[in-house]
């Protein structure tokens, strides 16, 4: 075994493709480090903005002290805390000098203000107007700082501290760099096998364990390899400006309604060894099942299938300590809050060590065979016909290995994936609801406090000018009701309207009493109001009416729409982004129609996955017949013109994309319609517009838009037609691709690299007037069709129209251009 | 038709792989194209049919260029590197063939009788022994009736007995006027099918007909008792002795001097061609 590891370590360390991945992780750091370092200061403007909003409330009690102190003096109490509130002032100068000079070690001033804070609030009668479990975190969070001498860091887009090395973890110790990995390590195996270099092992009288675990061996020594190239790179920037001591920063993590501390050397520890665990397992599984002959269709159905299970699992149940799959997603409430994470790993650990030897049973055992029979055996003959023998060639070879009924099978896992999971959230959306009332009902009580702050201050006012009344000996008309005090009334009456729906949160009519509420509680219609209107809330009334007059029932739930100009990315600040979190919590929508799941399919973008499942498993290129059998020679030693098979492959993965996903579609549909029926094909959705066009567009004056509706079913038909030209573009662009690169797995790999910088560049500078003729852009085939890109790139011409046409015309463009590039069959 | 080579020039990194390359083939005849590792003839095959880019000179099939696709209704390929589709079965390949040379369905099934491959046709190639896909190769490069059948190293890790068959129908194919040209290291086997041998020697291609074992001396091993110079003093014909051997004249059939020494009661113990076999003239050639 110790042969074939040093072996096969020679030889693919040799290979110099190898070197790419250092080289390729040490320009990503560079690149995030470039973003991160020129974007910095969102921590800064945070502190500035909680500091500046704090000096002013304690300037206004101080004013308000001040004056009653110059009107009728103070008692010993008042006076005491007026000059705890003045030393609070000075303790919030001190800490916004020090923000403003760029020095965020606030932690010891921080502290002193808090106790002051908690002093102030002993000793006077005081309505607390900050949250005592926030001020309980702030304080345990500036304890902690204290401890290590730690200044405030940026948490969003932080470059010299540990919190990027978390943030680079986060990238190089993920799920898609795991599959990317498995990818990469089956294609390799894929080749070494063409090579018979199994065979090879085999006739020097090695052992199946030997020869298998001595495979598996390198695969591991390239994981660790990786894990430590990676580590490295990411420690470097904390490590050369000094700031390593940063591992020990908290950060918060929710656990239920309670925030907790966790320092993030925890992440740096967890991270890369729950990664490297997880990946281990499946490279274990994998090599059991490469020596069992699964080809990669099996292989990847067999690994995603206990993913995928383990996954629900932990969704349905929560933590579960056996349930591997921890190791990669929702550890953090349950084992980074306490040190219960060295337990999970040590018991993963140990579950790896039992599995290796469960592997080590299967690898001797010989008669186990894993493949679909048919796979190996007597296959029919086909005829071939004289019209489409090209087409119907491509066809069989894909046919034969296999990748037709695997991407059948993901394309059915994929849309029925989005079926279930609609289906799932209407399941549960009286949960969600409940969620949505008593965030609500927290929100109602933070306001309350704020009115109450307000009324409080109002009625000193009023007792300072009675006095000064008395004082001048005028008569003083007094008020009967402090109006504050009536808003505090609302705020109450409100909390109790929302506390009755929770009674009713499993009735049939829950949805509609629910809506009838809220819509109760919200202002009268936007028509008679004399300020600038939402866009969320003329659509939301509008459609209602649209709805109203169709007979069409509304989706749960909640009576607003909220369109995309309230979606919590467009946050100002942190309590804004709260805010607009409550609101689209009460009012997300739930379906469990066909048309709703399809819909939902498009706005999650789920086409954009499908799409590299395409180009990963079930289209081919001229690269195809290059690498790694050269089948190329085979084709150009026969009377056939290369470009009639460079022609036919691009047409072949037109056809069968469109085919696969019409038939899948259309089957999943069907099913989905026994279970939820069809849906409303008219549900008017909201459409927005930069520019007017017709007389029915609306104008938002305050998200300066226009807005109109069009039915969910014309929707539909769009998306499917920008969908078609998604395939055309990325078809021609592999297509293109594959003659250039000779290599079959590195057209597929470079595809992929493309599309993802393509569609992420797109998004990222959609402003940028060059960003309209970016085809990536029409790839978030939602916010294209509902017009949502066209406001975000500030252009009207983002649209279906111009979208479909870029990309059929950069479509064709890059096929000519792949059809004129001459490449011989060996140069 | 005749396959026409002028002048062709092969570089590989500025460095001269073929040079000066001239034969016209389509007679009907076997060819054996021999040379060390190395020495270019995989590359000359690869080269005529345009599979590998030329420097320089022409390659035709009457006035067909070998870069147009209709050369190839005339010229078959054997190559030794495994150029299948693995998850293919035989009878795809071969279907997809006939198609494209419009060749009806019952050739294929006569093929595969013809190559002996039935009993696997229908699996995956994948599943072949190097031997099964030698022979599925045969059957692709026969089946579209090609008139030049190119063969790169054809008898490679073939068993004694598809050896055999494999020499049988080359055979076959040459007495139906199929000119074939055999890249192989196999002297014995090349010099079992053809005289008519091509060395490759840097870069430039050497024609070689190996002696017709008529017009050769031969050495004629006798029983030691007889005087073997004086009884051939009386035939007068012209002869050499060397112990009891006798070396017979080229110029006069082997026939003669064994009907006179059968007169004369010798015992000839055996009868051997004093000719230069292949392998002597590849040691001279390559100075081996």
């Amino acid at each position: 075994m110790k042969d074939i590891i040093h072996f096969l370590m020679k030889g693919w360390l040799k290979s110099k493709y190898i070197f790419l991945f250092p080289i390729a992780m040490g320009l990503l750091v560079c690149i995030l480090l470039g973003i991160n370092s020129t974007q910095s200061g969102a921590t800064k403007n945070e502190l500035q903005e909680t500091f500046d909003n704090r000096k002013e409330t304690v300037r206004l009690l101080i004013s308000s002290m001040l004056t009653k102190e110059r009107v009728i003096g103070l008692t010993p109490d008042e006076r005491e805390s007026l000059d705890i509130l003045l030393l609070k002032e000075e303790h919030i100068k001190e800490i916004l000098a020090k923000i403003n000079e760029g020095d965020l070690k606030i932690a010891q001033e921080q502290l002193a203000y808090i106790n002051e804070y908690e002093t102030y609030t002993a000793t006077t009668k005081f309505i607390p107007y900050l949250n005592q479990d926030a001020l309980k975190l702030e304080r345990l969070m500036a304890e902690h700082l204290l401890d290590y001498d730690l200044p405030y860091s940026e948490q969003i887009t932080p470059y010299k501290t540990a919190l990027f090395t978390k943030q680079l973890f986060q990238i190089f110790f993920s799920p898609i760099t795991i599959f990317m990995l498995l990818l990469v390590f089956c294609f390799k195996y894929m080749a070494d096998k063409e090579k018979r270099l199994f065979d090879f092992f085999k006739i020097n009288s090695l052992s199946n364990t030997s020869i298998y675990y001595g495979y598996l061996v390198p695969l591991l020594s390239i994981v660790f390899m990786y894990i430590l190239i990676a580590s490295i790179l990411s420690f470097l920037p904390p490590l050369l400006t000094g700031n390593i001591n940063t591992i020990f920063y908290p950060l918060e993590v929710a656990v239920g309604s309670e925030m907790i501390l966790v320092p993030v050397w925890k992440w740096l520890v967890f991270i890369p060894i729950g990664w490297g665990i997880f990946i281990s397992f499946l490279l274990l599984i994998t090599i059991c099942l490469f020596k069992q002959q699964a080809n990669l269709g099996i292989l990847f159905s067999v690994i995603s299938m206990p993913v995928f299970i383990g996954y629900l699992i932990s969704l349905k149940t929560g933590f579960q300590i056996g349930n591997p799959i921890h190791l990669i997603a929702s550890y953090e409430p349950h084992l980074l809050t306490s040190n219960r994470f060295v337990l999970y790993l040590l018991s993963m650990l140990l579950l790896l060590i039992f599995s290796s030897i469960i592997a080590y049973v299967i690898i001797r055992t010989k008669n186990i065979k894993l493949t679909i029979p048919q796979l190996n055996t007597t296959k029919k003959q086909y005829q071939s016909t004289q019209k489409f023998k090209l087409l119907q060639f491509e066809h069989i070879k894909k046919k034969r290995k296999g990748h037709i009924l695997f991407t059948i099978i993901l394309l059915f896992g994929m849309i029925g994936g989005v079926v279930v999971a609609v289906n799932e959230q209407y399941q549960t959306f009286p949960d969600k609801a409940l969620k949505a009332i008593e965030s609500y009902q927290n929100q109602i009580i933070k306001d309350q406090a704020h009115w109450k702050l307000v009324a409080e201050e109002f009625e000193l006012e009023q007792a300072l000018q009675r006095q000064m009344a008395e004082q001048a000996g005028e008569e003083m008309e007094i008020l009967d009701e402090n109006p504050f005090l009536l808003m505090i009334k609302q705020l109450e009456n409100r909390y109790d309207a929302v506390e009755s729906l929770k009674g009713e949160i499993h009735s049939p009519d829950f949805s509609e009493t629910y809506r009838k509420v809220m819509k109760s509680l919200a202002p009268g219609s936007y028509k008679d109001s004399e300020s600038t209107n939402t866009l969320t809330d003329m659509a939301s009334e509008e459609q209602q009416m649209i709805l109203e007059d169709k007979g069409i029932t509304p989706w749960p739930l909640g009576h607003k729409w909220v369109s995309n100009f309230h979606d919590p990315s467009q946050a100002v600040d942190n309590d804004h982004f709260k805010r607009l979190k409550l609101y689209q919590e009460q009012n997300t929508k739930y379906d469990n129609s066909s048309l709703f799941a399809v819909y939902k399919f498009m706005d999650w973008n789920m086409m954009l996955f499908v799409l590299l499942l395409f180009v990963l498993l079930l289209w081919t290129t001229m690269a195809e017949e290059r690498s790694p059998n050269p089948t190329i020679n085979f084709l150009a030693t026969k009377p056939i013109r290369l470009t009639s098979v460079y022609i036919t492959k691009w047409l072949y993965n037109f056809v069968i994309a469109c085919s696969l996903l019409l038939i899948s579609s259309t089957i999943v549909l069907l099913v989905a319609i026994l279970i939820g029926g069809f849906g409303e094909a008219n549900y008017p959705i909201l459409i927005y517009a930069r520019e007017r066009i017709g007389e029915h567009y609306f104008l938002s004056t305050a998200d300066y838009a226009y807005f109109y509706f069009e039915s969910l079913a014309a929707l539909l038909v769009k998306s499917g037609i920008l969908i078609i030209a998604q395939i055309y573009f990325l078809n021609s662009l592999f297509s293109f691709i594959g003659k250039v690169i000779k290599n079959h797995y590195a057209a597929i790999i470079v595809t992929f690299l493309i599309v993802i910088a393509g569609y992420t560049a797109g998004n990222y500078y959609i402003e940028l007037t060059s960003s309209f003729y970016n085809p990536f852009v029409y790839f978030d085939t939602w916010n294209v069709i509902d017009g949502w890109k066209s406001i975000e790139a500030n252009n009207g011409q983002v649209n279906f129209l111009s979208g479909t046409a870029i990309l059929f015309v950069s479509g064709s463009l890059l096929f000519v251009i792949g059809l004129l590039f001459r490449r011989r069959v060996t140069s | 038709m005749v396959l026409h080579v002028h002048q062709l020039e092969k570089k590989y990194k500025n460095k001269l792989i073929l040079e000066n390359i001239n034969f016209s083939i389509g007679g009907g005849e076997i060819i054996g194209l021999v040379g060390p590792n190395g020495a270019g003839k995989s590359t000359l095959m690869r080269s005529v049919l345009g599979l590998e880019e030329i420097n320089g000179g022409s390659v035709q099939i009457n006035n067909i260029s070998h870069n147009s696709p209709e050369f190839f209704k005339y010229i078959s390929f054997l190559p030794s590197d495994n150029y299948l589709y693995m998850q293919l079965t035989g009878y795809d390949h071969l279907s997809f063939i006939a198609n494209v040379y419009k060749i009806p369905p019952n050739d294929i099934e006569d093929i595969i009788d013809l190559v002996g491959i039935r009993s696997y046709v229908n699996q995956p190639v994948k599943s072949y022994s190097y031997g099964m896909r030698q022979h599925l190769f045969i059957a692709v490069s026969i089946l579209t009736k090609p008139l030049i059948i190119l063969m790169d190293e054809p008898f490679n890790g073939l068993d004694p007995t598809s050896t055999i068959e494999l020499k049988q129908l080359i055979r076959t194919l040459h007495g139906q006027g199929i000119s074939i040209v055999i890249s192989t290291h196999n002297l014995d086997i090349l010099e079992d099918l053809t005289d008519t041998i091509w060395f490759i020697k840097e870069g430039k291609l050497h024609t070689n007909q190996l002696e017709s074992k008529i017009d050769v001396p031969y050495e004629i091993k006798c029983n030691p008792n007889h005087d073997l110079a004086q009884l051939m003093q009386d035939s007068e014909l012209p002869f050499q002795i060397n112990e009891n051997r006798l070396i017979t004249d080229a110029a006069h059939s082997i026939e003669i001097y064994l009907q006179w020494l059968l007169k004369q009661d010798i015992q000839i113990q055996s009868v051997n061609p004093l000719k230069r076999n292949l392998e002597e003239l590849y040691r001279d050639f390559y100075d081996v």
